[in-house]
């Protein structure tokens, strides 16, 4: 748990100025959602939702020692689990798969993105936090709420799920 | 090789460091998986989403006019107050009274017995029971800065308060002018009570109560049996409750700097 009267004073000038954490969140936000859902477009909307239920609600959070940054990812993991629930009910799965371009995209970089997608939420987060954001584990733990050695299996065990994944789909060279 | 000690090779890998084969194997792996996600959102796309965003949100809440300097300031004092016991008596009441002597982070909600009594708020800050100091911010619940308190272990007392944007600065809490009595009675309240009376001590549960009368205002502390750390204190006054203050967040710190005790709400609330 995050402690100091710094982070708590960050904590609420970021829950006092919307603006801010917009700016500051938003594009991470929606690079954590199109990692999730295989689509910008529909990361891009979706961030939107993520944003609308900010700014109704991240007013009224109280301070449990962890910053925003961990409450918007909560909500942007949970309405991303959502949102691939109704796909599965409502997409055939081959359309589901295929939100990436294949004219662009080698094949077994598909496999790859698709593998992501198929990980446990708290491993596509860890990953996501470490190298897309390029955070500290330090950091990393703030936002997970976890302990950094914790973070660190969690990499791992992505990245084993990961060739795992791939090598029932007989991908070998990426 | 342990998981342990691959995961952490694996991050050696990952930032280029040299690594073993299968740490090395899997870090291009994950560099690889990442590749579709690690583009720019540019800075035009964000404030057009921003904007996008803006007529859907609803009016601003209505601004509610905080009357509550002295109300956060006894919050404060509160809070200082349980941490700064004179004495060790015997028993419970000691373990409670040496469980406090170091320097903690805190964070607490302060209510009212009654809706309408005082504006709820929340407290947080650094607080030094064994030199009996302060530094708490006190927001309200709506998350607007209302005050913030040092209070200096030669008694000297800072206070900041949001409404009016002014510091007042006091040798003592006696020499501020007007409602220190109120705002700090609670440090003297709960300082009279150690020294002066015994606590009524019950167990309940996992916790000790602490009943700690003073006149007509009595401190009813819930305390942990195991760590002797308060979980929340009740006043009651003539036997009536008035406020609850609940410890949210309770962490043992380690020692500050100095500049850590000074009141400084320029560096920390000017944008």
């Amino acid at each position: 748990v995050e402690e100091g009267l710094d982070a708590y004073r960050a904590f609420r000038r970021e829950q006092a100025d919307f603006e801010a954490l917009f700016r500051a969140h938003y594009p991470e936000i929606v690079r954590y959602l199109a990692a999730r859902l295989g689509s910008r477009e529909d990361a891009l909307d979706l961030a939107a939702d993520v944003f609308a239920e900010a700014w109704r609600r991240v007013p009224g959070l109280q301070w449990r020692g962890r910053p925003v940054r961990a409450w918007l990812y909560r909500v942007a993991s949970n309405m991303a689990a959502d949102e691939v629930k109704r796909r599965k009910r409502t997409v055939p799965l081959e359309d589901a798969a295929g939100a990436l371009d294949p004219s662009e995209t080698a094949p077994n970089r598909i496999a790859l993105a698709r593998a992501l997608q198929t990980l446990p939420p708290d491993h596509q987060l860890v990953v996501h936090l470490r190298l897309v954001e390029g955070l500290p584990f330090a950091e990393v733990a703030r936002v997970m709420n976890r302990n950094v050695g914790a973070c660190q299996m969690l990499m791992l065990r992505a990245a084993k799920s990961l060739r795992s994944l791939l090598a029932v789909e007989g991908v070998r060279d990426v | 090789m342990s998981e342990r000690a691959l995961a952490a090779e694996l991050e050696l890998a990952l930032t280029g460091a040299p690594a073993g084969d299968e740490a090395r194997a899997l870090a291009a792996l994950l560099v690889a998986a990442i590749e579709p996600s690690s583009f720019e959102v540019a800075s035009t796309e964000v404030e057009a989403a921003l904007a996008r965003a803006t007529p859907a949100r609803p009016h601003s809440r209505s601004r509610r006019r905080l009357r509550i300097g002295a109300l956060a300031a006894a919050a404060a004092a509160a809070l200082a107050a349980l941490f700064f016991p004179h004495t060790a008596g015997q028993g419970v009441q000691a373990r409670a009274a040496v469980a406090v002597e170091a320097t903690y982070f805190v964070n607490a909600d302060v209510t009212p017995a009654r809706p309408g009594l005082f504006p709820a708020t929340e407290v947080t800050g650094y607080v030094d029971g064994r030199h009996g100091r302060a530094h708490v911010d006190i927001f309200s619940r709506t998350g607007k800065p209302v005050a913030e308190t040092v209070l200096r272990a030669n008694g000297g007392v800072e206070r900041w308060l949001a409404r009016t944007n002014t510091i007042v600065v006091a040798p003592s809490c006696e020499a501020l002018p007007g409602g220190c009595g109120e705002t700090f009675d609670p440090l003297g309240l709960y300082v009279r009570s150690v020294e002066n009376s015994r606590a009524k001590v019950h167990r309940v549960g996992d916790e000790y109560e602490l009943r700690l009368p003073a006149g007509r205002v009595e401190q009813v502390v819930h305390v942990s049996a195991k760590t002797y750390l308060p979980r929340r204190i009740a006043w009651l006054q003539d036997g009536k409750p008035v406020a609850t203050i609940r410890f949210t967040m309770l962490q043992r710190s380690r020692p500050r700097s100095e500049a850590e005790w000074s009141l400084a709400p320029a560096r920390a609330w000017s944008k």
